[in-house]
């Protein structure tokens, strides 16, 4: 099976409802995600978008091109807070013979997130 | 952190696909391919049966602590209105001198113990300053 080629994708900008809705639906009010002086308090500029959620957008742009059965692993280290209204770029990065993934960088260029993943033919070579 | 915590199971319970849930999601990610998504990430372990259930035993302290890395190991997707089994452990923690940094595996399984899908996520907790530490 020849590799599936991973192509440069954008996210939508994250709104706070989007926040609301992740937090409503996995149950994390965790208050840096929704009060600012809570945030603030901790040193952030903002409010940080869930973890999970900045997953999942970076697992949904994947699903988009390759649909879900077609990701077998994905491995994803937060390097920066993500805030709303940011837009997630993901550039695909080869690692090496089986190792590839994404890096993940807001709109000011700052790096968010560095993703390993696995697809369906990568273990063949 | 609660170093004591390694190798203790904190959740083992049985939670449902709700399609309300799923729903939330896509309404989360907002994009065509979103309900797809919502099946393959629809529980965050860490929280999945209570927001205290891990943050709790863990000992961590949310004023100085983030979530550092997530992972996924897919299997099938999850199928909306099954019960599935969920089980959370500590799988580490790392003393770093300035931060501890604990990883928590999260284990779903659908009614035949079947692994449906296995998440690990690190949590990093910057170690508290002393008062006066920084002037």
């Amino acid at each position: 099976m020849s590799r599936l080629r991973i192509e440069p994708t954008k996210s939508n900008p994250i709104t706070r409802d989007e926040v609301a809705a992740y937090g409503d639906a996995v149950g994390d009010h965790n208050p840096v995600h929704f009060d600012p002086a809570f945030a603030k308090a901790m040193g952030l500029a903002d409010t940080v978008v869930h973890g999970p959620l900045t997953t999942a957008i970076i697992v949904d742009r994947l699903i988009a091109q390759f649909g879900a059965d077609n990701i077998l692993n994905l491995d994803v280290r937060l390097r920066g807070p993500v805030f709303p209204g940011d837009q997630l770029s993901m550039t695909p990065i080869d690692y090496g013979e089986q190792d590839r993934g994404v890096e993940v960088h807001n709109q000011r260029g700052e790096r968010i997130a560095t993703v390993t993943t696995i697809l369906k033919g990568d273990a063949d070579g | 952190m609660n170093l004591n915590a390694i190798g203790t199971v904190l959740v083992d319970t049985e939670v449902v696909v709700d399609p309300a849930r799923l729903a939330l999601l896509a309404k989360a990610l907002g994009t065509d391919s979103a309900a797809e998504t919502a099946l393959r990430v629809p529980f965050f372990g860490p929280t999945a049966a209570g927001k205290d259930s891990v943050v709790k035993p863990l000992g961590m302290d949310l004023r100085r602590a983030l979530q550092g890395g997530q992972s996924y190991e897919w299997h099938r997707a999850f199928v909306p209105g099954e019960t599935i089994r969920l089980t959370v452990r500590v799988e580490d923690i790392i003393d770093k001198g300035s931060m501890h940094l604990a990883t928590v595996l999260s284990e779903y399984r659908d009614s035949g113990g079947k692994l449906v899908q296995c998440q690990r996520t690190v949590f990093v907790e910057r170690r508290e300053t002393a008062q006066g530490e920084n002037g």
